[in-house]
């Protein structure tokens, strides 16, 4: 009968343990944070929403919902705004907590990009023929980008003339060998990395001069610059 | 790796001890439900999955159903062994188990007017072998037997995914980014468990028993082949596997004298 008893008294100690492990092992009602944005990526300034409503909790409700946005800035509640004005990558966090005191959190990456740079340009000389702007040929242009903005600085200028020729610098020279319309491009990059094209059509009429010579032996036309 | 062969070393003397001084040899196998715990797989992936399923499905402009995923630890649990008595109330000995279970939904979504198609295609499974060592206590024998029991098991644990899960474009980004493709996890976890079992003796040595026991593991962390932890739900924190939990099993059991 001792005997039984000290057996029945080794079982309830093991199920007694048993409860205790179950206790420390893993918290299987931990909350769940997860969120949605309505933009992940813009150019600044610009303003973000967030939902945090897709949270839950497998026992009872969440109770508090926390922002962070990166920079600083907070926010409560299950939805939340927030304006980036500067450009740069910023971690958005949100924490629930529910009615047992117990967290979670959740984060999303959100880039704030820096605005591009503006390009634009002019050149000349250039004559006025039936309303439109043209240039002869063997015509020295200027082509000045000087008017491009941006926030920051602007760190290269790459001109593509259309002919096959380019040339870098934020004021070129360049002449046409032959009559015809080009498309002359402009790309200005800032110190950011940013870049943006700008594109005009050049008409030119007329023909090389009567001694240029092509094949090799006689004026070298450079781009930017006289022959030699 | 040293620890596991001494714990291996043990268990054979015990049970080797056990062998040279028993009575009689008790052989056993069932089968019955098994209920596992898999909170992190439950409460946090299936969960985080049903719930953006379940808003895509009233999303406006999205068109579809995908049924939501059920959860995983439902499975019916394997177990043989033996056990040699060492007197007419109690009992040393060991087994082996097996489970798996497993959870899937699939389906798809149309979206900007129908030029749009995303698939949903989620599976997963788990499965066990374990080993485990213990006694049993029969505190009652009146006709009727009413046993306790109590063990140590050390278990094998495998985790299969199979996730294609694209969300719509039109839908915001989300903060959670479901792990694409498959993937297959290991681990190990070890742990407690106990029970009651009554015993119907039907013939001189052969018995069914119905045997209801819990067990308490602690939650293993699962890895695959690279060394990449199970992260279903690509939050960034990994998802051990909990296999606590109940199960509810009948056994066919015989007992015979050892020859020695």
């Amino acid at each position: 009968m001792r005997t039984k008893r000290f057996y029945l008294l080794l079982g309830l100690l093991v199920l007694v343990g048993l409860a205790l492990t179950g206790c420390l092992g893993e918290q299987s009602n931990v909350p769940k944070a997860m969120f949605t944005a309505s933009t992940q990526q813009k150019i600044v300034p610009f303003t973000a929403s967030f939902d945090g409503t897709l949270s839950y909790a497998p026992k009872g409700k969440i109770v508090s919902y926390n922002w962070t946005f990166g920079d600083g800035g907070g926010a409560t509640g299950p939805h939340a705004t927030h304006e980036y004005k500067s450009n740069g990558t910023y971690v958005v966090q949100l924490t629930v907590i529910d009615a047992q005191g117990v967290s979670n959190s959740s984060t999303m990456t959100v880039q704030a990009l820096d605005p591009p740079p503006v390009a634009t340009f002019t050149y000349s000389p250039k004559s006025v023929m039936n309303g439109e702007y043209v240039v002869g040929a063997s015509e020295w242009i200027t082509f000045d980008g000087s008017d491009s903005t941006d926030d920051g600085q602007i760190v290269s200028y790459d001109w593509n003339f259309g002919d096959g020729e380019t040339a870098a610098g934020q004021v070129v020279k360049h002449r046409y060998l032959w009559p015809g319309t080009y498309n002359v491009v402009l790309t200005v990059t800032d110190n950011s990395g940013g870049k943006t094209q700008h594109v005009e059509s050049v008409d030119i009429l007329g023909g090389p001069p009567c001694n240029a010579d092509l094949t090799g032996g006689g004026p070298v036309w450079h781009v930017g610059g006289g022959d030699s | 790796m040293k620890g596991r062969v001494t714990v291996g070393a043990t268990v054979i003397l015990l049970l080797g001890a056990a062998i040279a001084w028993a009575g009689p040899l008790e052989l056993y196998v069932g089968a019955g439900p098994s209920l596992a715990t898999l909170g992190a797989i439950n409460n946090g992936v299936i969960g985080a999955f049903n719930v953006i399923l379940t808003d895509l499905n009233n999303t406006p402009g999205v068109t579809g159903d995908v049924s939501p995923l059920g959860t995983l630890g439902t499975s019916i649990a394997y177990q043989a062994g033996e056990r040699f008595w060492l007197s007419n109330w109690f009992a040393l000995g060991g087994g082996v188990d097996f489970t798996r279970m497993a959870a899937s939904t699939s389906g798809s979504y149309n979206s900007s007017g129908g030029s749009e198609t995303s698939n949903i295609d989620v599976s997963f499974g788990c499965s066990s072998i374990g080993f485990v060592v213990g006694g049993r206590f029969m505190f009652l024998d009146a006709g009727i037997q009413l046993s306790a029991d109590v063990g140590f098991g050390y278990y094998l644990i495998g985790f299969d995914s199979d996730i294609t899960f694209e969300v719509p474009s039109g839908y915001p980004p989300l903060s959670i980014s479901p792990a694409q493709g498959k993937g297959s996890y290991h681990g190990s976890s070890y742990g407690i468990q106990g029970g009651l079992t009554l015993g119907f003796p039907i013939t001189q040595g052969f018995g069914l028993e119905i045997c209801v026991g819990y067990r308490s593991l602690v939650p293993a962390a699962m890895t695959d082949a690279q060394g990449q932890t199970l992260d279903l739900d690509g939050d960034g924190t990994p998802e051990p596997i909990d296999l606590s939990g109940i199960n509810v099993r009948i056994d066919l059991s015989l007992k015979m004298g050892l020859p020695f």
